[in-house]
């Protein structure tokens, strides 16, 4: 019988595995002050991607946004997670912009940090990222990335745990399954070997119940020994997300352990976010049937939406099941990097490419031949010898063999950008500067979002949006319907 | 690696877990032919409770629907279901009539029979049946009805196995859990005990999916030697029903298990049950998130529904939670009766009453007092004594005591029927004859159900149904629509 501690990924990940990144902060606002008494102990909000989604296609200051969530949340400590070495999917950024991303978040009032590197290796940047959080006195998670391989064993993470855990700045570990590949049964050996080596730390567990499994695998986590756990509100769960917190609660219960969220507020959050992706057409999580393809190729929820989008371009949405195939071999050829940025994008590209020109790495991103040498650090595996032979023949590897990524001090960033504000610096480091101005042309954040509110208004919502006919009558004893273009 | 036989339940508990059985014959049949090609063994379809919703909610020959179903599938045999003791919902019947049920039902072309009893106590009554099947050569498979108490042990189930299979008639057992509670774990003791004890007969398995994990249930009575498997086409899979056949057989393929379906027709077939589902308002079935709650109480998931609208008669709704209590403590104080027919029925109604009386055992259904002596066979624990006492002090429980079921000769019963053929006498037993006369008006089962095949007009479908607004007006830059009543 534990107490758990409940972390909210609503807006986050939720927002992340099911909406795309598209919340703007006018959709979380009105509930936010009830998300404040609900008693998460942290909710989790930033991320690079969604500054850059919010600017490019929200045209919405991320910085105001944050500003006005972190206000709406007096109680509670705001989230932001980032991936050691860049901020941009796919390349590496300098440290110092990264230290500055750490400050500025400060600055604006995040309290905690979950930190991840997919290879587990870069010990210094996880490390100097905590302690720059730690000059705020910020929270700092280190992430665990759940993967299964021939080397993601039991003692691979109590090795990663240990390291991880070593820095006096770490406060917690997370177990980080974003895959949602996780099984009761392998929590009853990862959890213990990491247990015994975290340095006493407390370890959260972030599941995504892809395949249905995650609840069981939160119980059996709590079973285990750990005790904080990651939820979504009911509409932004499950399906590629994270457990519902409706559930987890009930769950919780019955299994007789305890927790401090008040469940009276539940409901009215789900019910608003409910209807803000009805309104903006947004999907809402329900459970997936268990599918073992999904252990088969790891390609996390969200990014088999991408593959779908990448093979429609060459018209070839029905090889869907080979491109996931190719991306299990395509993962292994590589040293099994766990599937997550950059290396899900990286091990994705290369798998429709294969896909797509029926010739296997016909062509290589700059970013495998960049991996290849190590900018992102040691792969967990040897690359396979037949394909690094491949990366060393290609035209574009001398550029980047015995090469490190550009590091430019923050001075010489300040200079490139000209003499704008921290936080400016940042935009304009993430998104090209024609989005900024239209952003800025787009006028200040809206604290709102107007849904609709009656059933019959949104389905006549859903009629305008789809009809094509130009005139459209129909009707019956008590009812007439005409539509008109 | 094993060769897996699938039989498909869309038709029968897909539709009973999801549509309250309402699919009338034409919502199957422009697919039947296809059904029919997909290489089920068989293909479950009849009960006597579909039959009584044909005739009462469509004026719809049941008979005639069954006609024209086995006519439409010559190459798969086609399965009834039926409760050894009666066919009406929660009373006996005369064994003549259930002789006679099966009798017919053959002679209709039905070739394979799944017998149950709730109580696992009249083996006499499933062999009596069973022998009548088998003078039509028809299939009888013999269930053992899962569920989870102090008295269904391995070795309660062990010995059941042997009693039932012990017949020359029975050609195989069924491992029936209708409340999807059955877990990968407990197979790995419950099937080797039935195995053990089931004289080399062929095990089917029929798991429903309320909690999501029918799948792996299913996954690992296949490693544990069960071969035969059941499933639903995905509109009518999921939640309170089946495992789908479309991720099954994807499950079973990654396994490097065989089966002999021909997938390329399950699209079609799942495409047209989509489109009557959605044209009728029935529930199109999504998978559960798992809930440890279904597991306290048990309850089947189209139970639940039944529980709710009995609660909303009583302006009650909001106490669902505190029924499902109630259900699992009337089970425990009956007895552990398997929820299934007639008990579920009859703990419900009385967890309901309970409830609503704000009393324990006031008011008592004939049948519990039915149960209680015996009539039904012998429960499979002792009834509480206290509640024993409250059973038996019930006004009408002294004449219930002295009058077990009758037992009324064909003769009799075709005497008090008048001259009616036999399936018209099955009928009046089952419903009351102005139902019946308003049947034969309606004239012959229609062979199609009209779909609405552009999403257009299902909005429109939506709207009309769901609109309160006598007078609404909306328009944009290119639509203009209008809502009259």
């Amino acid at each position: 019988m534990a107490h758990i501690e409940i972390i909210d990924q609503t807006i986050r990940d939720g927002n992340q595995s099911l909406w795309g990144m598209r919340m703007q902060a006018g959709m979380a606002l009105p509930v936010a002050p009830l998300m404040d008494r609900a008693g998460y102990s942290v909710v989790d909000f930033v991320g690079s991607s969604m500054f850059e989604v919010m600017v490019r296609h929200a045209r919405e200051d991320p910085w105001e946004g944050l500003d006005l969530i972190v206000r709406a949340l007096p109680n509670t400590r705001v989230r932001a997670g980032m991936r050691c070495h860049g901020i941009i999917t796919m390349s590496v950024t300098p440290n110092d912009l990264m230290d500055l991303w750490v400050r500025r978040l400060c600055a604006h009032g995040v309290r905690s940090f979950w930190i991840h590197d997919p290879l587990h290796c870069n010990l210094d940047k996880l490390h100097r990222l905590a302690k720059v959080a730690k000059e705020y006195d910020a929270e700092v998670v280190l992430a665990l990335m759940y993967s299964v391989s021939p080397v993601h064993t039991d003692g691979f993470y109590a090795n990663a745990a240990a390291r991880l855990s070593a820095s006096a700045d770490v406060d917690r570990l997370i177990l980080y399954d974003m895959g949602g590949i996780m099984v009761p049964e392998r929590i009853k050996t990862l959890v213990p070997a990491i247990l015994e080596n975290c340095n006493g730390k407390p370890i959260e567990v972030h599941s995504h119940n892809v395949t249905g499994l995650a609840p069981l695998v939160y119980l059996e986590a709590i079973n285990q020994g750990l005790n904080i756990i990651h939820t979504c509100a009911r509409p932004l769960a499950n399906g590629s997300s994270l457990p519902s917190i409706e559930m987890t609660l009930r769950n919780l219960k019955l299994a007789g352990h305890t927790y401090g969220i008040d469940s009276t507020v539940l409901a009215p959050i789900s019910e608003h976010f409910e209807r803000v992706a009805r309104t903006a057409g947004f999907q809402i999580g329900v459970p997936n049937e268990y599918d073992l393809w999904m252990y088969e190729h790891q390609v996390p929820g969200g990014m088999t939406g991408t593959l779908k989008n990448q093979l429609a371009q060459h018209g070839m949405e029905e090889r869907l099941d080979e491109v996931l195939q190719e991306t299990a071999n395509v993962r292994r050829e590589l040293g099994y990097p766990a599937m997550a940025t950059p290396f899900s994008q990286l091990v994705g590209v290369l798998a429709v490419m294969n896909v797509v020109t029926g010739k296997r790495y016909a062509s290589i991103p700059d970013e495998v031949i960049q991996y290849a040498y190590g900018w992102y650090g040691a792969p967990v595996a040897p690359i396979d010898p037949a394909i690094m032979d491949r990366i060393d023949s290609h035209p574009r590897a001398k550029d980047f063999r015995n090469s490190q990524p550009p590091n430019p001090s923050l001075s010489e960033i300040r200079k490139q950008y000209g003499n704008v504000s921290d936080d400016e610096l940042i935009l304009r480091f993430l998104v090209a500067e024609h989005h900024i101005d239209a952003m800025r042309a787009a006028g200040p954040v809206r604290r709102d979002y107007p849904v609709l509110q009656d059933p019959t208004l949104e389905k006549v919502r859903q009629i305008m949006t789809a009809s094509t006919a130009k005139h459209l009558m129909l009707a019956t004893e008590d009812f007439k319907l005409e539509l008109r273009r | 690696m094993a060769h897996v036989e699938i039989i498909d339940q869309t038709l029968r508990d897909g539709q009973q877990s999801l549509w309250g059985m309402q699919m009338r014959a034409g919502m199957a049949l422009p697919v039947t032919p296809l059904i029919d090609r997909v290489g089920y063994d068989v293909v479950d379809f009849v009960g006597s409770s579909m039959m009584e919703i044909m005739v009462r909610n469509f004026a719809e020959n049941p008979w005639e629907g069954l006609d024209l179903i086995v006519e439409s599938m010559p190459r798969t045999k086609l399965r009834a279901g039926l409760r050894n003791t009666g066919i009406i919902s929660m009373s006996v019947t005369p064994e003549c009539l259930m002789d006679l049920w099966v009798t017919r039902l053959c002679e209709h072309g039905v070739r394979s029979f799944w017998i149950y009893d709730v109580l696992h106590w009249n083996i006499d009554k499933t062999h009596r049946l069973a022998g009548i099947a088998k003078q039509y050569d028809a299939e009888v498979v013999a269930a053992l009805m899962y569920t989870v108490s102090p008295v269904h042990t391995d070795e309660f189930y062990g010995q059941k196995a042997h009693l039932l299979s012990n017949s020359p008639h029975v050609d195989r057992l069924i491992i029936y859990d209708t409340a999807g509670v059955l877990t990968p774990e407990r197979c790995q003791t419950l099937i080797p005990s039935i195995q053990a004890h089931c004289n080399g007969k062929t095990l089917e398995i029929h798991s429903h999916n309320v909690v999501g994990i029918a799948p792996l249930t299913y996954m690992a009575a296949i490693d544990l030697g069960v071969n035969v498997i059941h499933t639903c086409s995905r509109p009518l899979a999921n939640g309170a029903s089946l495992p789908s056949v479309e991720m099954t057989l994807r499950n079973l393929k990654l396994l490097g298990h065989t089966h002999r379906l021909d997938a390329k027709l399950l699209p079609t077939i799942a495409d047209h049950f989509e489109r009557v589902g959605k044209t009728a308002g029935y529930t199109l079935g999504v998978p559960n998130e798992y809930d440890l709650w279904i597991f306290e109480h048990q309850v089947p998931g189209g139970m639940t529904g039944t529980l709710k609208n009995q609660l909303a008669q009583y302006g009650m709704a909001d106490r669902l939670d505190e029924v499902l209590r109630e259900v699992a403590a009337v089970r425990r104080d009956l007895g552990y009766p398997g929820m299934a027919t007639p008990f579920s029925q009859l703990v419900g109604v009385l967890s309901v009453m309970n409830i609503v009386n704000g009393e324990r055992f006031k008011t008592i259904p004939d049948e519990v007092i039915q149960y209680a002596c015996g009539h039904y066979g012998q429960p499979v624990a002792p009834i509480d004594p206290n509640i024993l006492d409250r059973i038996m002090s019930a006004p009408h429980a002294k004449e219930i005591a002295a009058h077990p079921p009758p037992q009324p000769s064909l003769e009799t019963l075709r005497a008090q029927f008048g001259g009616v053929d036999d399936d018209e006498l099955i009928l009046r037993y089952l419903i009351a004859q102005p139902f019946i006369e308003k049947m034969h008006a309606a004239g012959p089962v229609p062979r199609t159900f009209p779909t609405f095949l552009d999403p257009q007009l299902e909005r429109v479908l939506d709207l009309m149904e769901d609109s309160t607004a006598r007078h609404l007006q909306l328009s944009d830059a290119e639509l203009k629509l209008e809502l009259r009543r």
